[in-house]
């Protein structure tokens, strides 16, 4: 089987396209700025060449205190006896003069529209296309910061800037967009339901199924890096979660009464929709199949109730969209009826296999090679 | 330059490559033009490096290569500093014309490339001459001793990125930052001057407890070795630290500046045979790079004048006890041909940190000579204007260490801490910690070593100047301390001064600080 296409799952990301090398660290920057925190906040400022004055960006910056020198020049934050200079955590100066700063962040911006007698909240006469842009909800595809910044570009390149100084007017080919990526991220966690039938004769094939159960565990810890969650299924002709503490003892249940199917895959489309079902086990948690991966094992000696095939049929057509993948050990071997029953109803997600009851290195590998490729 | 055979460039009787490219495409001009460069570095010069890549970027790519330099995950760090870099370069604030991708170890031996990344905008002179540029950077990073105490691998920081991503998704952006910035904060204790300091004096260690067994320099490693840190914390602290193993190159920044502009320079001086127009424009580039008096470019500065004042003087043959002896007016007549002078530079880099190198080759001539360019206001490559706007602090200390009459040696002192913020030099001193509360302690005692013995009153005035530099009570200090006691979760007491040069305690218990006057502090004669 090939795990690494499978615990795979696409997510839409929104965001300005950037290589993967640096990801969305800018994204995190900006929200870091707008965060409370114990980092000092200061900002650098972007001049206009034409007259070395006029602030043209102001780019707000976080750093993260280091034990550091006073140096010879400023002596900035020298606390005086013993006073406590680390309360005075006041951000560094901006330089509040009339100068023309176009800024990065949103907060920034909304206090430069201001500046310029643009309201954020009403609809200005002055542009409505910048307007628009500004008060659009999420989902509209367009970059506000990056749309000022092209406009900014467009009007010191044209030299504009340097006569008149800054201008909100949006053109058509200023504006910038975001764009939508598709990416790759690893779906981390996983469940593995281990259902086995407990009827009575089923009884001597307690140690063989609790070795593949273990090892198959074991190989899914491995790929899902220890996120595994273990639920265990017990059935007979009615079926019941079982207590994850007693995993001893499940392996060794014994029941008399018939055997039928149905009511343990019922059961366990019930887990996956949180529904209410017997359960002796104190943790209820909903498998949640569609942000994890869920993995099934049926332990049982193929003796399905017979008259119940169509009922199974329609079961497992509803529960196999919402596994991974299901594995199916038939041990012994009573019939082969139910065994072709299952393999007819997704061939994709079933690997099954039948086994005698024998513990040895080559039948357990044998069993585990059909499981698991 | 003759054209000769380009077949086989031998550095070392290793074949080295050569190559530019556009993105992934070669670029067969630029290629053949750097292959020209290397041959006359390596052949004319005597320089040795090994295979190299250029690549050329736009200014978005070229600022997003450097954040990766700096700040190698991906972190809002490194997305700070690829804002600021693009918009620098962007609104035309400061030009970046080269970044070398360093390699830590002999990539000649594994055959593999340094990748240089070029700036695409540069006029085809300027690319030329950065290039040139780049081969004395790529000669000190394969040649100078310091390379061997650097460890760290960029080859790896792919993985940490990747590493670093995984820890984001499983525990969330907030708490994989938060770890991140501690670890930030930390990484300015790591040790850089490890060949550097001296065993103290029997009275400063306590008599109580054994641990650590020696005086511990590298804070950020016994952070490593003795907080118990969740297992992906200790990961992502563990990078941390390899990356800024880095830091340990700023103790080489005048030599790999000054020597990479001294062969371009060379360079241009070549071009100028056969293409003086082209020759004019590099001039021209050096000098808007090396001509400048502050404290970003002070290095170029700096380093540049000296290598040629070394050039010359050993070329003349002015050097030596025999030739110290001699009077001014007999110097100034005094002429040797011996033209030692690219040798004596090629040794230079090879075995000198930037403090060995101006300690020993800037003497007062040299400053005298740089007072009288400043007061000219011109320098002797070309004549070129000082404009009004560089800082005049530097201009004024160098003027007044003239006119006063000051020791040498405090000089060099004061231009080298402009030149890099080393940081403080803190150790946990031997058999301090107990477990209870951690001790750091300031050392000056490598200041001393290098002054060496002054007159009373300069020695006065030199600690005066020197308390108030290198006094640590300040706000980020105190923010500092805050948070290494939050990954100790134990009290860090920092023994430092204020400015007036009183022993100061601070002691921080990760929310209130303390400060006592009584506690030792450092001092110069330790």
């Amino acid at each position: 089987m090939n795990l690494s296409k499978m615990h795979l799952k696409y997510i839409r990301e929104r965001g300005c396209s950037m290589t993967n090398e640096l990801g969305d660290a800018e994204d995190k920057y900006r929200k870091k700025i707008d965060d409370e925190d114990d980092l000092t906040l200061t900002s650098t400022d972007i001049k206009d060449i034409n007259d070395g004055t006029r602030v043209i960006k102001s780019i707000p910056l976080k750093i993260n205190p280091t034990i550091s020198y006073n140096g010879s020049g400023s002596g900035e934050g020298e606390g005086d006896g013993d006073e406590n200079p680390g309360e005075n955590n006041k951000p560094g100066g901006h330089g509040n003069d009339s100068n023309v700063k176009v800024g990065v962040d949103k907060r920034r911006l909304k206090q430069i529209m201001e500046s310029w007698g643009l309201s954020f909240s009403k609809q200005g006469k002055k542009n409505k296309k910048l307007y628009k842009i500004l008060t659009a909800e999420n989902g509209v595809n367009e970059n506000q910061e990056k749309t000022i910044e092209a406009m900014l570009d467009r009007q010191m390149g044209t030299g504009y800037f340097a006569k008149n100084g800054f201008k909100v007017d949006v053109w058509d080919e200023d504006i910038r967009y975001n764009l939508i990526e598709e990416k790759l991220i690893p779906n981390l966690s996983a469940t593995f339901v281990i259902m086995r039938d407990i009827s009575g004769s089923m009884e001597m094939y307690g140690e063989f199924s609790a070795t593949i159960a273990g090892l198959i565990e074991f190989w899914l810890k491995e790929k899902y890096e220890n996120t595994v969650k273990i639920r265990y299924v017990a059935h007979t002709d009615e079926a019941f979660e079982y207590d994850p503490r007693k995993r001893e003892d499940f392996f060794k249940l014994s029941s008399s009464g018939g055997t039928a199917f149905n009511p343990a895959y019922k059961l366990v489309i019930d887990m996956t929709d949180g529904a209410s079902y017997k359960s002796n086990s104190p943790y209820k948690e909903r498998i949640d199949y569609q942000s994890e991966d869920v993995f099934l094992l049926h332990i049982t000696d193929g003796d399905n109730y017979n008259g119940e095939d169509e009922a199974v049929r329609e079961t497992l057509k509803k529960l196999f969209p919402r596994l991974t993948k299901v594995f199916y050990l038939q041990v012994g071997g009573y019939s082969d009826s139910f065994y072709n029953l299952i393999k007819s109803v997704d061939p994709e997600k079933l690997s099954e296999v039948k086994s005698g009851n024998d513990i040895s290195y080559n039948n357990v590998k044998k069993v585990l090679d059909a499981l698991l490729n | 330059m003759a054209e000769k055979s380009l077949e086989k460039l031998l550095v070392d009787g290793n074949e080295i490559k050569i190559v530019a490219k556009h993105g992934s495409k070669i670029d067969q001009r630029y290629t053949q033009e750097a292959r020209k460069i290397a041959d006359f570095m390596v052949n004319k010069l005597g320089l040795s490096f090994g295979n190299v890549e250029f690549e050329l970027l736009d200014n978005e790519e070229f600022a997003e290569r450097v954040a990766l330099y700096v700040k190698p995950l991906p972190s809002w760090e490194a997305g700070q500093e690829k804002l600021v870099e693009e918009n620098m370069m962007k609104y035309r604030q400061g030009v970046l014309y080269e970044m070398v991708g360093y390699k830590f170890y002999n990539p000649i031996e594994k055959n593999e490339y340094t990748k240089v990344y070029i700036n695409q905008n540069d006029t085809y002179e300027e690319v030329l001459s950065v290039m040139a540029h780049v081969y004395g950077h790529l000669h000190i990073e394969y040649n100078n001793k310091l390379k061997k105490i650097i460890n760290s691998n960029p080859e790896k920081h792919d993985f940490y990125r990747s590493r670093y991503r995984e820890m984001e998704t499983r525990l969330g952006i907030k708490t994989v930052e938060k770890a991140y910035d501690y670890a930030q904060t930390l990484s300015g204790l790591i040790d850089i001057f490890p060949d550097f300091h001296k065993k103290k004096t029997k009275e400063y260690y306590s008599k109580d407890d054994s641990y650590p067994e020696e005086d511990t320099y590298d804070i950020y490693k016994f952070t490593l070795d003795n907080v118990r840190f969740n297992p992906w914390e200790k990961e992502l602290f563990e990078m941390v630290y390899e990356i800024n193993q880095i830091m340990k190159g700023v103790r080489i920044k005048i030599l790999h500046e000054g020597f990479a502009t001294f062969v371009q320079d060379k360079y241009a001086d070549e071009v100028a045979k056969y293409n003086p127009g082209s020759a004019f424009k590099m001039k021209n580039l050096i000098l808007g790079v090396a001509d400048v008096l502050s404290p970003a470019q002070l290095p170029y500065y700096l380093g540049f004048r000296l290598f040629k004042d070394i050039e010359k003087r050993w070329d003349e043959g002015k050097h030596g006890i025999l030739y110290n002896l001699l009077s001014d007016e007999e110097k100034s007549l005094y002429l040797k041909k011996e033209n030692k002078g690219l040798s004596e530079i090629l040794e230079i880099v090879k075995s000198y940190t930037d403090w060995e190198f101006i300690f020993s080759y800037a003497d007062s001539n040299f400053f005298k000579a740089l007072v009288k360019e400043i007061e000219e206001k011109k320098n002797m490559l070309i004549d070129r204007m000082y404009g009004d706007k560089y800082p005049d602090f530097i201009v004024d200390m160098i003027k007044k260490a003239n006119n006063e009459d000051l020791d040498p040696n405090i000089l060099r002192f004061k231009l080298l801490l402009e030149t890099e913020n080393y940081g403080p030099i803190l150790y946990v001193p031997k058999g301090t910690f107990n477990g209870s509360k951690l001790t750091l302690r300031q050392d000056l005692s490598f200041l001393k070593r290098y002054v060496g013995e002054l007159s009373e009153e300069q020695k006065g005035q030199f600690e005066e100047e020197a308390n108030q530099m290198f006094s640590l009570y300040n706000k980020d200090t105190i923010n500092s301390l805050h948070r290494l006691s939050h990954l100790w979760r134990i009290p860090v007491v920092l023994q430092t001064m204020d400015s007036s040069g009183k022993s100061l305690t601070l002691t921080s218990d990760g929310e209130k600080f303390f400060v006592s006057k009584n506690g030792k502090g450092p001092k110069f004669d330790d």
